[in-house]
């Protein structure tokens, strides 16, 4: 299975996003569950409804926040194994 | 069943005067009454088609509603030398169990349109353990529909605060909100750029899913804007007996349900926005979704889909938000705690009064004054009052 990072993902049709400042809520259509996402989390979900790859948005994250590059990663791979996981985003 | 808060006596009284609905449903109960027959009026609000149900020879009418509008029917039927014959339950349908079955059952729990909070639900839970067999369910059946619509008036008030002002303020943040609102209408046929198609039957004698997920496709009939999508019901109380809020017809209570596009694409006649449209019930409410994208008329697609939902046009503060997401991990606080050592002294059967008293003794920290517990309880209990 190809890295997480550099894969290409599309948002389940099952997935409505709202932005609110730089925090983002998703509402799980089929199951009316709201799922939270954080500052990071918020910025690769938007980094997702344009179509990049998770991995693009590294850089800028890292250039933002005091974070070591390795841990950077190992999040956001765990955010996008949520987010499969609960049916919000699939492989594209 | 809910009702949304803020229905004046006022506002009851338009629904007297709105026809042809009103005479609709009373011509509907009058067929279906027969002498000494069980009538259920569900969402009896201030009870008039309870009133109208004895009038036509009904011998037991039980209305229920949970608003305290319906504190209003003892007098109506008083009045109108009804009394003995009318039963209230002030509560939801679905708390109520019934010592015999209705014969006949009559609603209107629409709102804008027929997918209306827990509508669906109480309907279908009303035809299984309220209603007789061989029983009559008031309305039977709605038909929803949709098509394009051409409303500049709408479009410029959910663009033009947001993305121009005379000011010089930079209010752009807000427009992707205003922009999926989902907006109230009273549209004519002029304001119609299609020919409507069919979103939903839905009949109240067999429905059990209050959620639909639609595919339409809409041809425009000439060329120009379309500023969104429009939504109305054809009503059919009874076999014959009907109504709709439909452009061109009498303006009803209802109104229409006007989805706006956005950016208001501008289509050239035969070209089509094909639209998944979506309604699903989300706790009390309903959140539309209408995924769209322009075709044109030999049906290949033209521009980017486009995603709009009423859920995008909630503000909601990011507390909030967390607040109702899966990941949260509820604390508890001071008033959390208060709630619950007042529910704990209701269930010893104390008075209103011992229960405050015993919560100011409890957190005099909290609750300084008997008052302050007083209210707090009040209010604490308030939330479980029908």
């Amino acid at each position: 299975m190809s890295d997480l990072l550099h894969s290409q993902w599309r948002i389940s049709d099952q997935a409505i996003a709202n932005a609110v400042a730089d925090e983002t809520v998703i509402l799980h259509l089929g199951n009316g569950t709201y799922y939270g996402l954080d500052p990071i989390g918020a910025k690769l979900w938007e980094a997702l409804e344009a179509g990049e790859r998770p991995a693009a948005i590294c850089p800028a994250l890292l250039d933002t926040y005091d974070v070591a590059p390795e841990r950077l990663e190992a999040d956001l791979r765990e955010l996008l194994e949520d987010l499969a996981a609960n049916d919000l985003i699939e492989p594209a | 069943m809910t009702r949304p808060a803020g229905y004046s006596v006022y506002d009851y009284g338009q629904m007297i005067t709105c026809e042809p609905r009103m005479s609709i449903y009373a011509e509907a109960l009058r067929r279906a009454v027969t002498p000494g027959c069980t009538v259920i009026d569900l969402g009896a609000a201030f009870g008039v088609f309870a009133l109208l149900a004895c009038k036509y020879g009904a011998g037991h009418v039980i209305a229920i509603e949970p608003d305290p509008s319906i504190e209003l029917l003892m007098p109506l039927a008083k009045a109108n030398g009804v009394a003995d014959r009318i039963t209230i339950i002030r509560d939801i349908s679905t708390n109520y169990t019934p010592e015999t079955k209705a014969d006949v059952i009559v609603s209107d729990c629409r709102g804008t349109v027929s997918l209306f909070q827990h509508h669906i639900a109480t309907l279908a839970d009303a035809r299984a353990r309220l209603l007789a067999p061989g029983g009559t369910l008031l309305p039977m059946r709605d038909t929803l529909k949709i098509a394009l619509a051409n409303w500049p008036e709408t479009h410029r008030g959910a663009s033009q605060p947001w993305l121009r002002n005379k000011f010089g303020l930079d209010l752009s943040a807000g427009h992707s909100y205003a922009a999926n609102v989902e907006l109230k209408a009273y549209l004519k046929p002029r304001h119609l750029r299609s020919a409507p198609d069919v979103l939903a039957v839905l009949d109240y004698r067999a429905i059990t899913e209050p959620n639909i997920d639609v595919p339409v496709e809409l041809t425009a009939d000439r060329d120009g804007p379309i500023h969104g999508l429009l939504v109305w019901f054809d009503a059919e109380i009874a076999e014959g007996l009907g109504y709709s809020n439909a452009p061109g017809q009498p303006e009803l209570v209802y109104g229409q349900m006007f989805l706006p596009l956005s950016g208001s694409p501008r289509l050239a006649e035969g070209e089509r926005i094909a639209a998944r449209v979506r309604a699903t019930l989300v706790g009390n409410d309903y959140i539309w979704t209408w995924d769209w994208q322009v075709r044109d008329a030999a049906g290949q697609t033209r521009g980017k889909p486009v995603r709009q939902s009423s859920f995008k046009a909630r503000l909601h503060s990011p507390k909030e938000l967390a607040n109702v997401s899966n990941q949260h991990v509820p604390q508890l606080d001071a008033r959390m705690m208060l709630d619950r050592d007042c529910l704990a002294l209701v269930g010893e059967g104390r008075t209103l009064d011992a229960i405050a008293r015993a919560l100011q003794e409890r957190h005099p920290e909290h609750l300084p004054t008997y008052k302050a517990a007083l209210d707090h309880a009040a209010l604490c209990l308030g939330h479980y009052r029908n």
